[in-house]
């Protein structure tokens, strides 16, 4: 087969480049966390190799599909998502309480990571659509629909972290269809209710702001009370609907409040994750040298603290490095959003770099203390068969997006 | 360049593309500089608080013990020692297959494997629980810890205590975890003990206690010092011995004995019957565990009268030859019933009274001496207050002053009633009288050496204040001396020493009667020996004798077995061999014992099996098994001598091939021990002593062959063979159905 050439004269390395340099140090990374024979996961590099190896495979696959294609069976693939996703409820098998993954053989699959990528697919279908405008109600509900179903699916089972992956990237893609602000605001308003859960008069500050805000966008006075109704609502039973919470997550969120109480137990990951990268300093104690990493203290170090290797081992550099990289990914992926004619392309590029963002940031600020342990992989390091190929598809398809972006 | 929707979207709160793609560049820009400050936060500016905490997860500080002192004897022998001793331990958290370690441990006879269950389920989540703290073979530890990664080694003292019974209670105890429990353990805790030292271990998250791969030792063990007491252990045999037979003979129910240097104040040797071993808890019930010529207190009887002849004496009112009236046996006494002897005497002279253990003739002299005198002498004679002999629980005893007595006190004490007395205080004032008028403290450590041998301290005898003058105690050593020839005393008549001393047949005081007892006695002698130049002291003490209620009939005798055969030792020269006391040459002949079979055995074990026959292991050649010993196992030796163990290793020319160690009559764990070191695998059945065995004793052993074991609870040899017949038709049965599998 050859390969056309566009291919070639399109080729964007910017994309390709800190991927590959992330992929390079993922695979680095968890052969230091599992390196030794005393560790449980001694080998496990060999199976991180193979999911790398295929992965390059479905990138390959995903760099030629054609975008029309992907457009044309969006809808399709969103509904077997979602069909996978309620499949695993009932079929799933359980593990640490939640039934997240199919089991073939010996083979692992986690039908939510498809559906991310079904999620990016479809919504850029949808607000590609010459019919959709975001200004009006009916496109706007029926885009939040599209987004709450997966979410609430994967809230359902449960895993809280995958579950914000879908409204994570499809904020990137509204914002870039142009939501009405006030919509994005309404939208993003319930996470200041929530900030401000257990400081009632931080939460009356919040609500003279919208009002204010508002007003000055002239929005009608019966909205505004709607508005402070539901926020009302949100306020006071949202204390009640966390203590319904899981109790391993109601524990996160404790913890991440307050990592010094009880630092063998549920302070633990985070402690000791601090303690992997603030011991790294600037330089890091060098490739496999990690005291923290070898001598097994980090917990899930070779897969959602998998940072906390690179921490500790590359310093303040390599983890500048890291950070950096993933900051060049998505400005790329943002960038090709801007740049595609197809709006296809254009949504679906903005939806994969929001996808990247997501985990990038919350797991990076997780590992560093700055958010709740919520069990987020990180993209292109982490050890994980289904998320590392969901992951090279999106890269696949965003490449596919930056050499066929100049055409229409 | 177009972007989506331009145009269709005309409301005035919606952005332009530009502006859209600015605000994803800011959000992602704010995500980035987030995370960037947080990174440097947590790696330039808190770096050394988690360095730190780096350092704080991966090291642990442990204590390394330091060698606790020996306690020795004056002539060589040893009183306490420790020895290394390793004990093994679990991490339950690391526990795999906890079925086939139970099986495992079990099988060795460590653990009791519901015990053991129980143990690993209870603390599942904890990370250490002890296995055994035993002794145990270093073969096996190295086999059991590369099998099951999560047991842990630990190298402990253990406290040995060689002499056993004769030791008894003077060295006190030390509990599992160094804690001293009694005796001079207690008392000189701080010298024996030394400093512990400290190491850091540097380990991973899951290692097991106790391992890491990384030591430092941050301050080095400083081992505790020795400390040499002045009792001899041949003495202290002896004593042991026949004071054993002694209370034995006269159905005593307990007996004391104290043997002391009376120039010095030595301690020689001191024994108590029933004696505990301080190896065998089964031993120690309740008082045996004081040392009681110290701690109790008895009501004296007629070896009290020394006060008032001494103060007699000193008065210079005492005249051997000079009639005392006896009152024909009975004298009515002020405030209670008569006064009488266990003879009807009309007048005696007063070494009369003396020798036949005249009540009344005493109470004469008492009087005589008057009260004042009388209660200074008792107190000088150091009764009535403790003699400072460094051990725990001293008792002091009860001597009451003038102003509380009655009427009759002063009478009834001449002859050793209303006052209660230590046996250390009793032998300590006959000592006085014995080395010419020195109350001496006892002494019962003479030295303090560093843990290399040099002094630290030495103890010199002390002297508590001078009694009695050099001629009254003369006068009452002449006095003490016709007790033997002429009275009471004459069972503890020895020619060649001459001996001096006092019988005492002291009622006992009933405290739930009010009164004295007339059944049950307390008998004794004190004495030394020659009487003119007196090299040691003495003092027997029988309690509720049967057989005789007489001092002079039960004690003495005791006293003349004791002192005739230390008298060698006291007198400085070994007696040539046809002299030594019978006792002693057939103890020696007793203590031949055959050298142990150790062929085929992994030298450590055998250098072990070899020492706790009593002999001196010296391994020559590197290897792994014991190939032959000189000389060979069956030999009788003395304890003591050295028995080589030749090593070698499979291949080397005269290697024999490891052969299956006769292990019947074993107990479990023993046999487990010799079937593992000989490299093979053992199954069990039942409990107690292995009544036989299969492959045969000799028979060649494949390396991880597996045997059987069969236990049972009589190692009698003609139950064994019997069993032995019986188990092996049902194993070549068995074997001949499935030959994996032994019969069950």
């Amino acid at each position: 087969m050859r390969i056309p050439r566009v291919y070639r004269q399109q080729w964007d390395w910017w994309l390709v480049l800190p991927a590959l340099v992330l992929l390079l140090a993922g695979v680095l990374a968890v052969y230091s966390a599992t390196h030794l024979p005393e560790s449980p996961r001694h080998g496990y590099i060999w199976r991180h190799l193979l999911s790398v190896g295929l992965g390059l495979g479905v990138f390959a696959i995903f760099l030629f599909l054609p975008l029309r294609l992907c457009e044309d069976w969006a809808w399709i693939g969103y509904v077997a998502s979602l069909a996978l996703l309620v499949l695993v409820m009932i079929l799933g098998v359980e593990e640490y309480g939640a039934r997240r993954w199919f089991r073939v053989g010996p083979l692992r699959f986690q039908p939510s990571e498809l559906a991310k990528l079904a999620l990016v697919v479809a919504l850029a279908r949808f607000l590609a659509g010459k019919r959709t405008d975001l200004a009006r109600p009916r496109a706007l509900f029926a885009t939040l629909g599209m987004i709450l179903v997966p979410t609430l699916l994967v809230l359902k089972q449960p895993d809280l972290g995958t579950a914000g992956a879908f409204p994570g990237l499809a904020l990137a893609m509204l914002v870039w269809a142009g939501i009405p602000r006030p919509a994005l605001v309404v939208a993003l308003s319930p996470l200041v209710t929530l900030a401000c859960m257990h400081y009632w008069w931080a939460w009356i500050i919040s609500l003279l702001f919208w009002v204010v805000w508002f007003r000055r966008a002239q929005l009608s006075w019966f909205l505004i009370g709607a508005f402070m109704a539901v926020h009302a609502s949100l306020f006071f039973t949202a204390p009640r609907l966390l203590t319904r919470l899981e109790p391993y997550q109601q524990q996160r969120i404790t913890t991440f409040l307050n990592p010094g109480a009880d630092p063998s137990g549920a302070g633990y990951q985070v402690l000791q994750s601090k303690i992997a990268i603030g011991s790294g300093m600037v330089v890091g104690k060098g490739y496999l040298r990690g005291t923290q990493n070898v001598l097994s203290f980090l917990p899930q170090q070779h897969t959602d603290f998998i940072f906390s290797v690179v921490g500790e081992e590359w310093g303040f550099l390599g983890a500048f490095l890291v950070i950096g990289l993933f900051a060049m990914l998505v400005l790329r992926a943002f960038y090709l959003g801007r740049t595609c004619r197809s709006p296809f392309g254009s949504f679906a590029a903005m939806g994969i770099g929001g996808l990247i963002l997501y985990h990038a940031g919350l797991n990076m600020a997780m590992t560093m203390g700055l958010f709740p342990v919520t069990g987020l992989p990180l993209p292109f390091l982490s050890y994980g068969g289904s998320f590392l190929l969901t992951m090279m598809a999106a890269l696949g398809m965003l490449q596919n997006i930056a050499v066929h972006r100049y055409e229409y | 360049m177009r972007s989506p929707k331009d145009g269709e979207t005309a409301a005035c709160w919606t952005m332009g593309p530009d502006r859209r793609l600015k605000f994803l560049a800011w959000a992602l820009g704010g995500v980035w500089l987030f995370l960037v400050l947080r990174a440097a936060q947590v790696q330039l500016v808190q770096h050394a608080r988690w360095d730190h905490e780096a350092l704080l997860t991966q090291s642990r500080r442990q204590a390394i013990s330091a060698h606790r002192g020996e306690i020795r004897t004056a002539d060589g022998g040893v009183l306490a020692r420790s020895v290394a001793n390793w004990s093994l331990a679990v991490d339950p958290s690391r526990v795999t297959d906890p079925a086939a370690l139970t099986m495992v441990l079990d099988s060795l006879g460590l653990v009791n494997a519901t015990d053991f269950g129980r143990c690993l389920e209870e603390h599942a989540e904890s990370r250490f629980a002890w296995v055994s703290r035993d002794i145990l073979s270093e073969a096996t530890i190295d086999v059991l810890l590369r099998r099951f990664p999560a047991l842990s080694v630990r190298t402990e003292d253990k406290r040995l205590y060689p002499m056993g019974r004769a030791g008894g209670t003077i060295a006190g105890l030390v509990g599992r975890d160094q804690t001293a429990l009694g005796g001079l353990e207690t008392v000189y805790d701080a010298v024996l003990r030394g400093r512990d030292g400290a190491e850091v271990l540097l380990s991973d998250a899951t290692a097991p206690a106790f391992q890491g791969f990384e030591r430092t030792v941050v301050r080095e063990p400083e081992s505790g010092a020795d400390i040499e007491t002045t009792i001899h252990a041949r003495i202290q045999e002896i004593v042991l011995g026949r004071m054993e037979a002694g209370v034995a003979r006269a159905g005593a129910a307990r007996g004391l004995c104290v043997v002391t240097r009376p120039a010095t104040g030595e301690i020689l040797a001191m024994v108590q019957v029933p004696s505990a071993d301080p190896a065998d808890p089964q031993t120690w019930n309740g008082p045996n565990l004081c040392v009681r010529p110290v701690t109790d207190s008895f009501e004296p009887g007629s070896s009290f009268k020394l006060v008032a002849f001494a103060a007699s004496a000193e008065a210079g009112l005492l005249d051997p030859d000079e009639p005392i009236n006896c009152y024909g046996g009975k004298r009515p006494c002020p405030g209670g019933r008569p006064i009488t002897d266990h003879e009807p005497y009309g007048v005696l002279k007063t070494w009369e009274v003396m020798a036949h253990s005249s009540n009344i003739g005493t109470g004469v002299l008492a009087e005589r001496v008057g009260a004042e005198r009388f209660y200074r002498m008792e107190k000088s004679l150091g009764f009535g207050e403790a003699t400072g002999i460094p051990l725990p629980g001293e008792g002091v005893g009860r001597v009451a002053e003038p102003a509380q007595w009655s009427a009759r006190s002063l009478i009834t004490m001449a002859f050793g009633q209303e006052v209660s007395v230590t046996a250390m205080q009793m032998a300590m004032a006959y000592g006085a009288v014995a080395n010419g008028g020195n109350l001496m403290r006892p002494l019962l450590v003479r030295a303090v050496r560093n843990a290399d041998g040099s002094p630290r301290d030495t103890i010199q005898p002390e002297l508590v204040r001078p009694v009695l003058r050099l001629d009254a105690a003369r006068e009452l050593r002449d006095l003490f001396r016709r007790v033997v020839t002429d009275g009471t005393g004459k069972k503890a008549e020895i020619e060649r020493l001459r001996p001096a001393g006092k019988t005492s047949t002291a009622q006992k005081f009933i405290r739930e009667e009010g009164a004295y007892s007339t059944r049950r006695y307390v008998a004794s002698f004190v004495g030394f020996a020659p009487y003119d130049e007196p090299k040691v002291l003495c003092l027997v003490l029988l309690d509720e004798p049967t057989s005789s209620i007489y001092g002079g009939n039960v004690a003495a005798p005791i006293f003349q077995e004791i002192v005739s055969d230390i008298w060698p030792f006291i007198a400085g020269e070994e007696a040539p061999p046809e002299e030594r006391p019978v006792v002693w040459k057939q103890r020696e002949l007793d203590a031949r014992r055959p050298v142990p079979a150790v062929d085929g055995i992994a030298p450590a074990l055998a250098g072990r099996i070899v020492r706790e026959a009593g002999f001196r292991p010296r391994l020559l050649g590197a290897g792994v098994r014991v190939m032959q010993t000189e000389p060979p196992s069956g030999e009788m030796l003395l304890p003591g001598s050295v028995v080589t163990l030749r090593a070698g290793t499979p291949g080397d020319s005269g290697f024999v091939a490891s052969a299956m160690p006769d292990v019947r009559g074993l107990p479990l764990r023993d046999a487990l021990l010799r079937v593992h070191s000989a490299g093979g695998g053992a199954r069990t059945q039942g409990g107690g002593w292995v009544v036989s065995q299969v492959p045969d004793p000799g028979a060649p052993l494949e390396p991880g062959a597996l045997c059987l074991l069969t236990l049972g609870p009589d190692s009698s040899r003609a139950y064994m063979e019997f069993l032995d017949s019986e188990r092996r038709t049902s194993w070549a049965v068995a074997a001949g159905n499935s030959p994996a599998e032994p019969p069950r």
